[in-house]
Parts: C-alpha cells; sequence; structure tokens
C-alpha cells in the first residue's frame, strides 16, 4: 500500500517484539517507543502491536498506492501530507498517490511510528514481524528499508479520521529537576560500585552519547567505581539493562541488544519507562530515579491503563466518525 | 417525566431523546455494563456543524463536548490567528476528551476573524468556536 520513496536510513519495520527465543540467542528487537507504536495502530483499530515503520531518520518520504489511512505517532515531525501540515498523534485518511513527508522532529522527540490498516504484511519469524538486523531476518527481508520498496498491508476497516491521542509523555510526565527521568532498578553488581559512585550515578544527569543507537546507549557522565575489580562469565542481559564496562561509562540495553553480556549490571531501566528513552535523542540528558519492585509493577499497570483508555477512545471516536459517515 | 423500570423502555426513552439533538453518540457505562447508542446524520459532524452567522462569514461549533484548546499540546501557540487564510479541511483547533482530540477542521476556505471560545475552555455541543470569513471566489 505504500513505496517508500526517499529514506535517509535507519527506518525498519516493527513491532513490539520477539520474544521467547532469547535461549536461540536472539534478541528481543521490536519498537524502541513501545507506547508511540502501539497508539498509531490504535488509532487505526489495530491490535495495538501490529507491525508498522519506524522512522529514526529524516526526511521519510512514501507514496500512498491506494486510497486508505494511516496513522503518525512519536517523535512530533514536520510531516506534510500532499504539502499539507498534518496533526501530531493523529490518524489521517489518504489518497491513492499521495506522498507523505515526515520532516525532522520539531518539538521534541527522535523517533516517528507511522502505522497503516491492518499493519504491515511481512511473515512472522518466530512470533514477530519486527526487523532483527544482526540476524538479517524479519521486518521486511530482514534489512532496513531503502527507496524503491513497498510494504503491503493486511488491510481492514479502519475508518475515521480526524481525531489524536495526548501523547503519554504529556499525560505520564517524568522528569527531575527540568530533565527527562525514568525509574531504574538496582541490579546484581549494584554492591560492587563504591557508595560515592551509587549516589552520584542517583544524582547526576547523564548525556546521551553518539555512540547510542537501537542496540544501546552509551552515557557520559561521572565515572561509576568498582570497589574492587569485577570479572563476570557472560550472562543473559534484556533490554533495560545497565551495564558498567571498566571505564565506569554505563551503556543502557536496548531493543537490539544481544541476550548475552559479561559487564557487571549496575541496574535495570523498568519495562514501563523504557519508551521515554526511546525517544532521547542523542546529545540530551537523562536522570534516573531509584524504584522499586512494587513501584515497577504500578507503573507497568499506568502503562496498561493509558493502553485500554486509548483504545476505548479511539473506539469511541471510530464510531462517532462512523456515525457521521 | 417517569424514568421507566423496563431496560428496553428505558432504551427507547434515550433515543428519543437524542433524535431532538444532534448528537450522534450516546455512550452509557454503569456497574453492569455499557450501552452505546449511535444515529446516522448527513455528512461528517465537523463541517456540518456550520452557520451562517453574517452572509460572508462561517462559524465553527463544536461536534461534540470537550475541552477547547486553540492549539496542540505538543505545539506552541494557536494553530492559527485572526488573519491566517486557512484552506478546507485545515485544522483550527482540537477538542480534548480525556486522552481523545478531536480536530476541528475548516469547513471552506477562509480568513480567521476571531475565536469564539477561549483557549481551555469547556464546551458543549454546538458551542460556537471561530468564526471565519469565506474567501471570494
Amino acid at each position: 500500500m505504500i513505496e517508500v520513496l526517499a529514506t535517509p536510513g535507519l527506518a525498519t519495520v516493527q513491532d513490539l517484539g520477539r520474544f521467547g527465543s532469547l535461549r536461540y540467542g536472539v534478541g528481543t528487537a521490536g519498537a524502541m517507543d513501545q507506547m508511540a507504536l502501539a497508539a498509531a495502530n490504535l488509532l487505526l483499530g489495530n491490535q495495538p502491536g501490529a507491525a508498522s515503520v519506524e522512522i529514526q531518520l529524516f526526511p521519510f518520504t512514501v507514496r500512498f498506492t491506494a486510497d486508505g489511512a494511516f496513522a503518525l505517532t512519536g517523535a512530533d515531525c514536520d510531516a506534510r501530507l500532499a504539502g499539507r501540515s498534518l496533526l501530531p498523534w493523529s490518524v489521517h485518511q489518504v489518497r491513492a498517490g499521495n506522498e507523505l513527508v515526515v520532516g525532522q522532529p520539531v518539538h521534541g522527540g527522535c523517533r516517528a511510528y507511522l502505522a497503516l490498516p491492518g499493519g504491515i504484511d511481512v511473515p512472522e519469524i518466530l512470533g514477530s514481524r519486527s526487523t532483527q538486523l544482526r540476524g538479517g531476518f524479519g521486518g521486511l527481508q530482514g534489512r532496513i528499508l531503502a527507496a524503491g520498496d513497498i510494504l503491503k498491508v493486511f488491510g481492514g476497516a479502519a475508518g475515521g479520521a480526524g481525531f489524536g491521542l495526548v501523547p503519554p509523555a504529556l499525560t505520564l510526565p517524568l522528569q527531575v529537576d527540568g530533565t527527562p527521568a525514568v525509574r531504574v532498578l538496582p541490579a546484581a553488581e549494584y554492591g560492587c560500585f563504591t557508595a560515592g559512585s551509587r549516589d552520584a550515578f542517583w544524582a547526576g544527569s547523564w548525556k546521551i552519547t553518539s555512540q547510542s543507537d537501537r542496540y544501546g546507549f552509551r552515557l557520559a557522565g561521572e565515572p561509576l567505581a568498582f570497589i574492587q575489580r569485577v570479572e563476570m562469565l557472560s550472562h543473559g542481559i534484556v533490554p533495560g539493562v545497565i551495564q558498567v564496562p571498566p571505564s565506569g561509562q554505563p551503556i543502557i540495553q536496548m531493543r537490539d541488544a544481544q541476550p548475552s553480556g559479561g559487564y557487571p549490571k549496575f541496574g535495570v531501566v523498568i519495562a514501563a519507562d523504557l519508551w521515554r528513552l526511546g525517544q532521547a535523542p542523542v546529545g540530551s540528558r537523562v536522570r534516573f530515579i531509584e524504584t522499586t519492585w512494587d513501584a515497577a509493577l504500578k507503573a507497568e499497570a499506568e502503562v496498561e491503563a493509558w493502553l485500554d483508555e486509548a483504545a476505548r477512545l479511539t473506539g469511541l471516536a471510530r464510531s462517532l466518525g462512523g456515525a457521521a459517515a | 417525566m417517569m424514568w421507566p423500570a423496563n431496560p428496553a423502555e428505558q432504551v427507547s426513552l434515550l433515543g428519543s431523546w437524542l433524535a431532538g439533538t444532534g448528537i450522534t453518540l450516546l455512550e452509557l457505562t454503569t456497574a453492569d455494563g455499557t450501552l452505546r447508542l449511535t444515529r446516522g446524520v448527513r455528512g461528517l459532524a465537523p463541517t456540518s456543524q456550520t452557520q451562517a452567522a453574517m452572509p460572508d462569514s462561517v462559524d465553527i461549533s463544536a461536534h461534540s463536548v470537550g475541552v477547547f484548546h486553540h492549539g496542540h499540546p505538543l505545539r506552541p501557540g494557536a494553530l492559527v490567528r485572526p488573519g491566517d487564510a486557512v484552506q478546507a479541511g485545515e485544522p483550527i483547533g482540537v477538542l480534548r476528551v480525556g486522552l481523545l482530540l478531536l480536530t476541528i477542521a475548516a469547513p471552506v476556505d477562509g480568513i480567521v476573524q476571531q475565536h469564539l471560545t477561549e483557549d481551555g475552555a469547556t464546551v458543549g455541543y454546538g458551542a460556537p468556536l471561530l468564526r471565519l470569513r469565506r474567501r471570494a471566489e
């Protein structure tokens, strides 16, 4: 249903991720901002985990080959459909031949999500349609999208237009002293760091360096000091784990992380906050808030409640539009 | 008017009340479940809710209850200001209902004359929101 006309690179097909295959050495992949991906799908009446396009570099230009609809969420980009400026986090009707240009993010965020009716029709591999770049499978032929690619959709009764959602960054905000923040559970080797380092980790603001991508974020700040040298065998890790290499500058594992590693683990960003990191641009700063298991579960429940409410209200908006059409 | 005890009669009564309005959807949630009544009308609601305030101007009205915002919550400032030229279909504001943002679109090409409701005001169905002067043909 769409043809990619121009892309600077790094755009891939993603869903909510590939779970249950870590034992085979297959990482989860999936959208960096899971809330934005789910919201884009809900706006269209899709299942929240339908495969969509994750756009990381701009401008990204597509042409629609059939009449239909699309939803665009995530970073608030300078997006234009047939030359006309679009409101963010909304569903839009489209005509065959229309061109959509997703331009630079203008008001925060760094990744945009383009959802299409029924989701993108690519094969499900190990239970997911996400692109697994390391393995070269999933998504469209296991690779980054290129100009000339055609993406088919499953289609469906996606109706409605003229409505959107208030982004969760506004309704579930989390900041410390004006800096975006995420909650972290101390991990197994937390006790291997000096008390001063542990305090500095929570008190400091950390820069997301240019060596940050879908695999992981390398941070820069006050180096974390080990009480004594720690040597470990490789062991299982998941997205969100904060590892500390000998340099003392932490690395947060992100969605394309490999499923094992040997660096000591300082903490783990709770699953309910990973979407916030997914919108943190290179060069920006992030703060960490120490949390507990119970608080992490409560945060997860808040995310679920947001998605349930978004599903209910978008359903209502579609039936409003359907009744009026 | 007596509220009937029979649920079927209750639905019928709600339907008769709806018939006298321009409301296209009523959703009622109680401990027992959710009732949703929808009604077909002509044209898309946002564009049908307009009226000629003066021969050459058009007032755009709310097609739902909600909180009227002149701009989008992610963006600074109003989407349009007096004197701006707008094309039919262009967003001129949003109505917020919880997490939902209903786009208010210009029904015709025109020039924005004035906002008729303040930014952030809660409005009822049919409340006038913005006046457009029709663009000379």
